[in-house]
């Protein structure tokens, strides 16, 4: 048997160990958490961390940032945010930490996050897909992708076919149809139904309001609005104390599990926030979302998207491009970031032409024919 | 499965004056249109002398001497900035004289087509006597030398290609076929250039990493040459033919064509073989081409400048199992630009820079340096061309600030400290990528970098097989210290085993 293997059974034999000693069994889960930005002060956090720490078992809580008067364990890089968060980072990525959640945190492109809440109705909860950042640039198709990161989340939760719905707003119906080419190509959703009598999967008000769906998609902005009015109904909006957070930032490779939460999150919502980035990391978020997004692909995701896009996308006036011809004859010297309007140029005078990126920096290619012509039209492109 | 390492990476140049004047394309294309053109009356007297090749910075650093940074600080022009006391050893390599590369050229030939005039060959037995990389056999490859009647004849009779310094003949190379183009002398004479250059660096990487040449088990070239005959135009195996002259007996190895791309497509192979198990150490090299000596000749010229393309550049990096220390290939995050990628500099970027980062959820910032196409500057500029690593990076910022991982006024400075000055010489694949390894892995040991990318891209409209362009890429990290073994099994499953175990061991209790 290799060394690695032995050393796997000795780690288990120890957590039965622990298990048999303290009445709990499992492996530990530490999640980091940075203090400072919170309007409620440091001691909210601190307050917060300590909350999730003590009603959750198998629970590590590490504060990174300044944390008066806590035995929590505690790194602290100093008062400025951005050491703070490369602090954060470099716990993460070292593995110290499996999971954290901070105030702010600029995400990739194509990264948003999911929040939870708890429903008024009968005090459900439910996935907010989602809450910040943006998965894409395009509405209806960053309402297709969140509809998958909700999913992903749901069942990192545990849910085995999470109900889906897809809130009444602006392009609900393109999102509709578009998930239910998608579930025709494979890629399984489970769609909830309406309180309301005409039913369907778009949801209403009461559905909001009752928690109907496992996982409710809506664009990011509404989803923002959504998480600050389930979260702080009671108190007026100053001081959040119901729900989850904002939720994990999600997207594809993006390997990451860093949750969001508000500036005016109370101590519950930091201590739920915490334990929701520890079930993220017990319910193996990061493998599951990547089999979504990848079963997605399969059945289809981009081809749907691409066509979605043209379908609404009225697009500037194209420049009509000349036909194709062999272009061998290359042009050089035009400064990388012109060479789009460069090329456009030619297209309107008629001459076929495509850039590239050889091994001699960016080209203009042209026709034998057309080359003194095109150097001609583009003389105050070329550098001197 | 763990990550293939970079042991590390070794360079050369051969400072070759006459064989740009007599067979670099630029010349020879001249001097068949119009023998007395007036370039090719000026360019002898713009041709360099050793010591100016040698103290030229851009080549200082190429062999190792100065950090590609350095640049930064040495006033323009560079060839009229000498590096003082400059040395023709460096930490990567060495720059090699004209008269010991011919004799380089002799010790690479295995038909007898290369004929080296009699004297000449003595001093340079001498001359290599004390050369620490090459042993008694491979001088004694030198042979006693021709009769100079002899050489001069095949040369007048075109059976032979003229080898010059400064201006005397010294030798030649002969064709290796009376009618087949593709054994002609010219062709045999940029084939055996190219492998001799390779050879002196393939020997040099196997000095310095104190590894066996036994020990290498497979060999990848990855110059744009083409070996064959007429029936086979582009055959191959320069891999092979270098491996048997530097001793390489355990090793095989083919040749991988891309255009300037062929070195990192080479890389990854080479990557795959190393982490599958199915090589321990595999050798990527390249030599130099003759064809581009003095390519941009007619500009340096005209604008009073030395002919600065005077060096075939060489390079090879070793690529061996994870030991634990030296800096890893990323196999899971290649980049590469598919036929369906569209051919614009953005598309192009965005396959090879922005997709792999994002499958490893990385921002562009996060690499520390790029590698890319590293032309010097003052060698493109003046024949129009502009500064191509500066257009490359350039264009990676702005791919940045699009993706919103950058701001717009970050972009000087994003371009200064993620790139680097141009240094190598305008050989083709040489300078795309590859030039950086041997800095990157030193960087990465001193914890000065944490992650390199190595961009390898082609123009393979060249060719006239497609218009598409080409592009591969790979990411260079620091070695996490631990050799994972390939334990198949996950501890869930043994978990499963071990609790399974404890319910049979309670049954008998009962």
């Amino acid at each position: 048997m290799t060394q690695d293997v032995k050393t796997i059974i000795g780690e288990i034999f120890n957590e039965i160990a622990d298990g048999l000693e303290k009445g709990r069994y499992g492996e530990k889960v530490r999640i980091g958490i940075t203090t400072i930005g919170s309007e409620h002060g440091i001691e909210e956090v601190v307050r917060g961390a300590e909350m999730a720490a003590s009603n959750m078992v198998g629970l590590d809580v590490v504060l990174i940032g300044p944390s008066p008067g806590t035995e929590l364990e505690a790194i602290n890089p100093g008062d400025c945010e951005r050491d703070i968060h490369s602090e954060m980072e470099r716990l993460l990525d070292e593995g110290y930490i499996h999971g954290c959640v901070t105030m702010h945190y600029n995400f990739p492109l194509g990264v948003s996050t999911v929040g939870r809440v708890i429903t008024p109705g009968r005090g459900r909860e439910m996935i907010i897909s989602t809450t910040t950042g943006a998965s894409s640039s395009h509405r209806a198709e960053g309402m297709v992708r969140n509809a998958i990161y909700g999913i992903a989340v749901a069942k990192a939760l545990g849910k085995k076919e999470p109900t889906l719905g897809i809130l009444n707003v602006d392009g609900a119906k393109q999102v509709e149809r578009v998930l239910n080419r998608l579930k025709e190509g494979g890629y399984p959703i489970n769609f909830a139904t309406s309180v309301r009598k005409d039913g369907g999967c778009v949801m209403r008000g009461n559905d909001l309001l009752a928690g109907v769906p496992d996982v409710m998609v809506m664009d990011t902005l509404t989803g923002n609005l959504m998480m600050k009015i389930f979260s702080a109904f009671t108190t007026g909006g100053s001081y959040e104390a119901l729900g989850y957070g904002y939720g994990p930032g999600i997207g594809k490779g993006f390997n990451r599990i860093i949750g969001i939460i508000s500036r005016a999150s109370g101590a519950p919502v930091i201590a739920n926030a915490i334990k929701f980035m520890a079930e993220m990391k017990k319910g193996n978020l990061l493998d599951i979302k990547e089999k979504e997004i990848s079963l997605a692909e399969k059945a289809g995701l981009e081809r749907l998207l691409k066509e979605l896009k043209e379908e609404t996308a009225g697009g500037t006036a194209e420049v009509k491009v000349p036909p194709k011809k062999p272009v061998t004859e290359e042009i050089t010297g035009i400064d990388i970031l012109e060479l789009d309007n460069a090329v456009r140029l030619l297209w309107k005078e008629g001459i076929y032409a495509e850039t590239g990126m050889g091994c001699a920096g960016p080209v203009i290619l042209t026709a034998p024919e057309d080359n003194e012509r095109a150097r001609l039209i583009l003389r105050d492109y070329i550098g001197k | 499965m763990s990550f293939p390492v970079i042991k590390g990476a070794r360079y050369t140049l051969a400072h070759v004056p006459d064989i740009l004047l007599y067979h670099g394309t630029t010349q020879s294309v001249d001097r068949k249109k119009n023998p007395n053109s007036d370039y090719l009356k000026k360019l002898p007297g713009h041709l360099r002398s050793f010591e100016d090749a040698v103290a030229y910075p851009p080549n200082q650093v190429y062999i190792g001497n100065l950090l590609p940074d350095d640049l930064n600080n040495i006033p323009k022009p560079w060839y009229e900035n000498r590096v003082r006391d400059a040395s023709r050893y460096g930490k990567f390599g060495e720059i090699i004289p004209e008269d010991e590369f011919y004799g380089l050229m002799k010790i690479a030939d295995t038909f007898e087509l290369v004929y080296l005039e009699r004297g000449f060959t003595e001093e340079l037995k001498a001359r290599f006597k004390d050369n620490e990389l090459l042993s008694e056999k491979e001088i004694a490859r030198l042979s006693s030398g021709s009769d100079i009647d002899e050489i001069d004849r095949l040369v007048k009779e075109h059976i032979a290609e003229p080898l010059f310094l400064a201006g005397k003949l010294v030798g030649c190379v002969k064709r290796a076929h009376d009618i087949d183009e593709n054994l002609s002398a010219h062709v045999i004479l940029e084939n055996l250039a190219t492998k001799a250059s390779s050879i002196i660096t393939l020997k040099k990487l196997i000095k310095d990493l104190d590894i066996e040449a036994g020990e290498i088990d497979y060999i990848i070239e990855t110059s744009e040459e083409a070996c064959g005959d007429m029936n086979q135009r582009g055959g191959g195996n320069f891999a092979k033919a270098i491996g048997e002259i530097a001793g390489c007996i355990n090793a095989t190895g083919c040749d991988i064509r891309g255009f300037c791309a062929g070195p990192t497509h080479g890389l990854i192979n080479a990557a795959a073989l190393v982490e599958t198990g199915i090589f321990k150490n595999v050798v990527v090299l390249g030599g130099g081409a003759v064809a581009k000596l003095g390519m941009n000749g007619k500009d340096h010229v005209a604008k009073g400048m030395p002919a600065l393309e005077d060096v075939l550049g060489g390079f090879a990096v070793l690529v061996s199992q994870n030991d634990g220390k030296n800096p890893v290939i990323r196999t899971d995050l290649i980049g590469k630009h598919n036929v369906g990628s569209g051919s614009s500099p953005q598309a192009v970027m965005q396959a090879i820079v922005a997709d792999p980062l994002e499958k490893a959820g990385l921002k562009i910032p996060d690499v520390d340096k790029f590698s890319v196409e590293m032309q010097t500057p003052e060698i493109t500029e003046p024949a129009g061309a502009g500064n191509v690593p500066l257009a490359n990076y350039k264009m990676i910022a702005a791919l940045a600030v699009k993706r919103g991982e950058l701001d717009r006024q970050e972009m000087p400075d994003f371009v200064e400290k993620h790139g680097m000055p141009g240094f190598a010489p305008t050989q083709g694949h040489v300078p795309s990528g590859v030039p950086f390894i041997g800095f990157a892995k030193d960087m990465i040991l001193e914890g000065r970098i944490k992650r390199a990318m190595i961009i390898g891209k082609g123009s393979l409209f060249l060719g006239r097989m497609t218009n598409l362009f080409d592009g591969v890429s790979f990411i260079m990290e620091p070695n996490t210290g631990k050799v994972e073994d390939k334990a198949g099994i996950s501890k869930e499953e043994i978990k499963t085993m071990i609790a399974e175990a404890l319910r049979e061991l309670a049954q008998k209790l009962q």
